[in-house]
């Protein structure tokens, strides 16, 4: 990393681990990540279920249960490691300075507040206005989210709203109190296609208004086309591969990413054949030598048996953690 | 071979709540040919899952026909009902609520044959060799058989649910959201399961999904349904090719990872609908970019773009004209403020 | 979703072990609450058939010299109460009316309830409105006013307590069962059978009701615990079992005079009430896990 990034980048994220540990043995759902974000950036967290995404999402926001789980690592943010923080510090920083958006609205919003008191109150507790200022910027962040007659929303139940609409008032949650940082966990998995693209726009919007940083996670590839200027890959809880969106499908540089791309049908591959992978991931729980991808990679061998492979710059501003990259690119059909 | 037709013609499904109906579906008709896959498009609450369900006469249309080979099923009970079950039947969205959690894999599929007599009681080993056969059919083994469904994975309990369905080697299968519920790695190998049945089976499809790209690639047909009617249907070629109505052009952009040069973005904003009071005239008229003046008065009928397209939009008849980029933000500042 | 995914993975993945034995233990390490609840219940239920052979005295026929001996006493390991019969041997005879009243009416009130809520619940409409709010009504009764109504008018003693706890176990029974009924008449798998062409019969016998004696058999077990308690109660105020037959309600009852002296005379039936009170929810607790088909591992 050149130091031009190094001065913008204000969450670093080095060697985070989040093991379980249960019954059935230890569970590394997080098992050593380094990745940054930049002012302004937004970046994609694309993994299947299992792959730990959520889980590093929820690392960070230090959201995990510790015991059973335990964190490790390094999270430097505004100058503080977020692993060490006690959980005073870390109250300021949730919704004050990193703000969380999760996939199912309605189990997110207090069924018996209105849904206007419910964003004031993030205001009242990480800003010094009062009631009704703060029912103000409510209603001027409900009109940013294209919400026609917010003072309407404002008065409603959650139950009251549709999908969509909780999912718009838990985004406004977010953003009025100005966070440097939204993570959004599959926001927008439980909505329709075009109230997604809706929401995914105005996502960009706000934050591009207000300069803040996104974090998504996902396991479709069209939120992340639409909505980051860069992906990171997950698979076994570990990053497999980091570049630029336009990279990642124009020129995928991983087994996975590519067998992945492969197996999701799309608008874009018109007439092609689906070709899914073989096999399953690997559990948490189990013990990997080596690449975690080895079983189902087509272009295997025994050299990525040996130990893991780290993440390496095979183009510029391109990360994949492939010995074999090159070879993996020759085989994607984009 | 005779020609198979279905008329889901105006059906209505009124769930009445003290004096207010919800109106499912609000007049669809459309046909579906011996082997042909026709994939029903929508978002929620547009009534695509309540079609397939009176497809298949698992509900009672309150008006319209449905015909089965040339046959009125559209009230039949008992036996006629019982005969239907053998030509058409489904595969549901939740691949573990749609498994009884008693029941092994094997009675599972072996249950709509012994329901319908389909092998005597003394026949057993004959209805065994058959479950297992249904069994390798969808990628399964007969070990399977004895497993209960918390003990599979969600790929593999659909597949169960597939194998039931293909049991009484019905000639239409409806197939409700079958991969929206299962991970990625799955969905693939239960696309390319289904396209290999069909090729084997020949049988037909009615594959209800929300996503566009599984549409593209499933289909031959498409049907687009927006609030209980239908919005534009055609042959894949034609509707993925020019899409022509407003709301598929949403669907289009919402699903598309780039635009193409002339089609424009399209984002809708608000929600869609009630359908207990729909709105006068053009049901999607309250997020329609380019809706106007007969929009809000007159329900569009349906205008042929092409020997197997059609959509019913105002744009389409001439009595309306679409609005450019800065009109549309026009509009939607007014009725923002 | 991701958590989903997980334990279903780890649940294939886990060694299936072979022989029943194995099995057994490990559901035995995995509820113990059941095991304790058998134990104590079973253990209770063994001193109840065999009391006739097991107790050392009538219970019925005091020894006046042996008025008010204490616990620890000579031929008396319990003590005697005030017209000198024997407390062990009265607790040991007193245990059939408490599990009498702990498990007939359930298990008469479950099966009709049983009936009566999934047919209200399956068939819907005018019969579900006029047998859930019939049972309204009768949940409305204060259970106490109805054992007194019942024993006012059929006169007291055992087989009319009974009747009184099936008439009011009946409305519980019957809307756990409505509730249970009503959910999975929704089911995906119930739409499935519909499809595959079964009728309304076999849905019912074969899909719905395999699937809710889980949950009203976990309630009703639930309730036995309640029960003893109550049946003592009733029998407390004179009510249920008439004297001089023993009955550890009854027992308390009669000890209440010499409670300062020798408590031993109300304390013991109390503690024996506790008891099984205590093993038959230990049964509850765990029951409804092992009737889950999940735990069949």
């Amino acid at each position: 990393m050149d130091a031009h990034v190094e001065r913008k980048t204000f969450l670093s994220v080095r060697g985070l681990k989040t093991h379980f540990h249960t019954r059935h043995g230890v569970a590394k759902s997080v098992d050593g990540v380094d990745f940054h974000i930049s002012k302004g950036e937004r970046l994609g967290l694309i993994g299947e279920s299992g792959s730990g995404k959520s889980v590093t999402a929820l690392s960070i926001m230090r959201l995990v249960r510790e015991p059973p789980g335990k964190i490790q690592g390094e999270i430097e943010f505004e100058g503080q490691d977020l692993v060490k923080l006690d959980q005073t510090g870390m109250r300021h920083i949730r919704g004050g300075r990193i703000s969380m958006v999760f996939q199912d609205p309605l189990n997110h919003l207090d069924p018996v507040m209105k849904v206007g008191d419910w964003i004031a109150e993030a205001l009242l507790l990480h800003r010094d206005l009062d009631r009704k200022e703060a029912l103000t910027e409510a209603a001027r962040m409900m009109k940013a989210l294209k919400i026609a007659s917010p003072e309407d929303v404002m008065r409603a139940y959650p139950f009251q709203l549709s999908g969509g609409m909780c999912q718009r008032v838990l985004i406004a949650t977010a953003i009025v109190t100005e966070p440097a940082l939204i993570i959004c966990d599959e926001a927008t998995s439980a909505l329709d296609v075009t109230v997604q693209a809706s929401i995914l726009r105005s996502l960009t919007e706000l934050t591009s208004l207000y300069g803040t940083a996104l974090l998504l996670t996902t396991h479709n590839m069209l939120v992340v086309r639409q909505a980051c200027t860069r992906v990171m890959v997950m698979y076994a809880g570990r990053m497999v591969e980091s570049c630029d969106t336009d990279a990642l499908f124009r020129q995928p540089m991983h087994p996975y990413t590519v067998g992945l791309l492969n197996s999701v049908p799309s608008l874009e591959r018109v007439g092609q054949p689906l070709v899914p992978m073989p096999g399953e991931p690997p559990l948490p729980t189990e013990e990997i030598r080596g690449c975690a991808f080895y079983a189902r990679c087509p272009i295997r061998r025994a050299a990525c048996q040996e130990r893991r492979p780290p993440l390496a710059e095979v183009a510029p501003g391109h990360w994949s953690a492939c010995l074999f990259s090159e070879e993996a690119r020759s085989k994607d059909t984009f | 071979m005779s020609l198979k037709k279905e008329f889901p013609a105006r059906s209505r499904n009124p769930f009445v709540r003290s004096d207010r109906t919800v109106k499912a579906v609000d007049g669809v008709s459309f046909t579906v040919k011996p082997g042909e896959v026709v994939a029903v498009v929508g978002e929620s609450g547009c009534g695509k899952s309540t079609l397939g369900r009176l497809v298949i006469r698992l509900l009672e249309p309150s008006s319209g026909a449905v015909r089965v080979d040339e046959e009125d099923v559209t009230h039949v009970s008992g036996g006629e009902l019982a005969a239907l079950r053998s030509k058409a039947q489904i595969v549901f969205q939740d691949p573990f609520g749609s498994l009884n959690p008693r029941m092994t894999v094997g009675d599972a599929i072996a249950y709509p044959m012994k329901v319908n007599g389909v092998f005597k009681r003394n026949e057993g080993k004959a209805l065994q060799a058959r479950v297992i056969e249904l069994l390798e059919k969808v990628g399964l083994n007969a070990a399977h058989a004895r497993r209960l469904p918390h003990e599979l994975s969600g790929g593999q309990r659909q597949r169960v649910g597939i194998a039931r369905a293909i049991a009484l080697a019905p000639r239409l299968v409806v197939l409700d959201e079958p991969v929206a519920a299962l991970d990625l790695s799955a969905q693939a190998r239960v696309l390319n399961l289904f396209k290999d049945l069909q090729r084997e089976l020949g049988m037909a499809y009615l594959f209800i999904t929300h996503d566009l790209s599984v549409a593209e690639y499933m289909a031959d047909r498409i049907v687009v349904m927006y609030a209980g009617k239908i919005m534009e249907i055609g042959d894949r070629a034609s509707v993925f090719g020019s899409p022509r109505h407003p709301y598929t052009e949403a669907l289009f952009s919402a699903a598309v990872l780039v635009t193409a040069g002339d089609r424009e973005a399209t984002v809708l904003d608000g929600d869609p609908p009630s359908t207990i009071t729909p709105p006068s005239g053009c049901r999607f008229n309250t997020r329609c970019p380019h809706a106007g003046a007969p929009c809000f008065v007159e329900e569009p009928g349906f205008v042929k773009l092409g020997a197997k397209h059609e959509a019913a939009c105002h744009l389409l008849t001439g009595k309306l004209n679409r609005r450019t980029e800065a009109e549309r933000t026009e509009a939607a500042a007014i009725v923002a403020s | 979703m991701a958590a989903i995914t997980e334990a279903e993975r780890a649940t294939r993945r886990l060694p299936h072990m072979s022989g029943a034995v194995a099995r057994a233990w490990r559901i035995v390490g995995h509820h113990k609450s059941i095991v304790i609840g058998l134990g104590i219940v079973l253990f209770v239920f063994f001193i109840a058939v065999c009391a006739p052979l097991l107790a050392p005295y009538s219970p019925i026929k005091g020894q006046p010299l042996d008025r008010l001996k204490d616990i620890g006493a000579a031929g008396h390991i319990l003590g005697a109460d005030q017209q000198g019969r024997d407390v062990l041997s009265r607790l040991m005879y007193g245990a059939r009316s408490s599990l009498v009243i702990a498990v007939v009416p359930l298990t008469i009130a479950g099966c009709v309830g049983l009936l009566l809520g999934s047919f209200a619940a399956y068939a819907g409409g005018v019969a579900d409105t006029l047998i859930m709010r019939s049972m309204d009504v009768v949940f409305g009764l204060p259970p106490i006013l109805l054992a007194i109504a019942v024993s006012a008018t059929l006169g007291p003693g055992l087989l009319n307590l009974v009747i009184s706890m099936t008439i009011v176990l009946l409305p519980p029974m019957t809307r756990v069962t409505h509730q249970v009924v009503a959910q999975l008449k929704e089911a995906a798998f119930v739409e499935a059978a519909k499809v595959a062409g079964a009728s309304s019969q076999q849905i019912v016998f074969g899909q719905i009701l395999p699937n809710s004696l889980a949950p009203v058999l976990a309630y009703g077990t639930s309730l036995a615990g309640a029960m003893v308690v109550f049946g003592a109660g009733i029998s407390f105020i004179g009510l249920g079992i008439q004297p001089p037959e023993a009955d550890w309600g009854r027992m308390i009852n009669d000890g209440r005079e010499v409670l300062d002296l020798h408590p031993h005379v109300s304390t013991l039936p109390g503690l024996a009430i506790f008891v099984l009170a205590s093993g038959f929810n230990f049964i509850g607790d765990g029951l409804r896990d092992l009737l889950d088909p999940r735990m069949r591992i």
